[in-house]
């Protein structure tokens, strides 16, 4: 009898997060930019639903757009991050504090995430990362996290540096000093 | 023949695994030295430190080669150095094995100023002379905080027993332990011996069992119980 009042209750909180996604608030990015986005995947937000439940009623959270002062929260970064969590409202719940975090970080990303991060704009790619952190969104930090690491692994400080954008300022002595004791990494796979 | 040879893979970029294992060896002392020295390059950080964290565990879990790995990133920019010789969770696991016989003084200030020994679950002195390995061992074992779990002390020559004497009182959580091919002494006479008649000494010392310690059982009732791979 337990399990199966249990699994009613799981039933109806499904019903009640897919009603809750059709009800609209609205999100301010730092840039000013206000952009709508379902309360369920808003809510994936920590700090958004912090926020809301700090605010009490829907009638409230509708009309009145929800401020994200950070700088990283750009008008692009945010629509970035409204495509994803409108993706992934419906997605079975993680523990963060108790899921077995070496799984996780072994774990691949989907066909869908890693389109949604491959961003040619470094820039972009950068503010979303640091934006979902500041929304405390972890899922989508840890698709970033993931993002990069796959396109850092294996390289050379002058090919990280390349990726990154980063500007050299050893001389060029220097830098065929470094290259030379760097044989080592360019050697390997 | 050999020297063009190794020229040969250098310019081909042939990629072997004892290729790498060489090169490794001989740019192990710039590889620790160059942790202490400030990187010319850096530039400003978008991504806070957390994530960058988070992106650095994620290369590195399961990374065979994670001391490099670790110093390869330090080299990037100056921002990253710093923040990889303050966090000690990125230091969970220490291989030194490709190193003999190198000044580490400054290296482990270093590594100790800033606490980077609280988090290590692995070291490996495979190779090392016993006094050095026994020195870092110290300095690891009395930092780590009961955290060390694997230990490699294969092929150090010369190690006194007292290491075992180190690990049952600082290090009881040992799981994987490697003392396979150690030679060690516990008489001054034998380290004597050895001095005047090395030739005579080695095998005198090579033909001691480890179980010939007097600290070795009271290790194994201590810690025993823990030990789930002991290699001997």
């Amino acid at each position: 009898m337990a399990d199966n009042a249990d699994h009613i209750d799981g039933d109806d909180n499904e019903d009640v997060r897919a009603q809750q996604n059709l009800i609209k608030i609205k999100l301010k990015s730092s840039e000013g930019g206000i952009y709508e986005c379902g309360l369920t995947a808003a809510k994936m937000s920590d700090l958004v639903k912090n926020m809301v439940e700090s605010l009490g009623t829907d009638a409230v959270v509708t009309t009145e757009p929800i401020i994200l002062g950070n700088e990283a929260v750009t008008d692009a970064a945010l629509k970035k991050i409204i495509e994803w969590v409108e993706f992934h409202w419906d997605d079975p719940p993680v523990d963060h504090d108790f899921e077995d975090e070496k799984d996780r970080r072994n774990e691949e990303l989907s066909h869908w995430d890693k389109q949604f991060i491959d961003v040619d704009d470094q820039a972009l790619l950068f503010d979303v990362i640091a934006a979902a952190n500041y929304m405390d969104i972890k899922g989508l930090v840890e698709v970033g996290a993931k993002h990069i690491c796959s396109k850092i692994r294996g390289k050379s400080c002058q090919e990280v540096r390349e990726m990154l954008k980063i500007t050299n300022d050893f001389t060029a002595e220097e830098e065929d000093a470094i290259h030379k004791e760097n044989a080592w990494i360019y050697a390997k796979d | 023949m050999e020297m063009d040879y190794k020229q040969n893979t250098v310019e081909e970029e042939v990629e072997t695994v004892e290729n790498d294992r060489k090169i490794n060896k001989m740019h192990t002392k710039w590889m620790l030295n160059c942790l202490i020295k400030k990187v010319d390059t850096d530039f400003e950080q978008i991504l806070p430190n957390e994530i960058l964290i988070k992106i650095f565990d994620y290369i590195l879990v399961d990374d065979h080669n994670r001391t490099q790995s670790i110093i390869n990133l330090s080299q990037v920019c100056e921002s990253w150095r710093k923040l990889i010789i303050r966090t000690p969770m990125i230091w969970n696991s220490l291989d030194l094995q490709t190193i003999t016989d190198v000044n580490l003084n400054e290296f482990f200030e270093m590594m100790a100023a800033n606490q980077l020994f609280l988090c290590m679950k692995g070291l490996n002195l495979s190779g090392w002379n016993g006094a050095n390995a026994e020195r870092v061992l110290d300095t690891v074992a009395t930092n780590c905080r009961d955290n060390l779990h694997e230990l490699s002390l294969k092929n150090c020559k010369n190690i006194s027993s007292q290491f075992l004497q180190t690990l049952s009182t600082y290090c009881p959580n040992i799981v994987v332990l490697d003392i396979s091919s150690i030679t060690y002494f516990r008489l001054l006479g034998v380290y004597i011996r050895q001095i005047r008649n090395p030739r005579k000494a080695t095998s005198h010392q090579n033909s001691q069992s480890p179980f010939a310690a007097p600290v070795f059982r009271p290790y194994l009732e201590k810690c025993g119980n823990n030990l789930i791979s002991l290699n001997m």
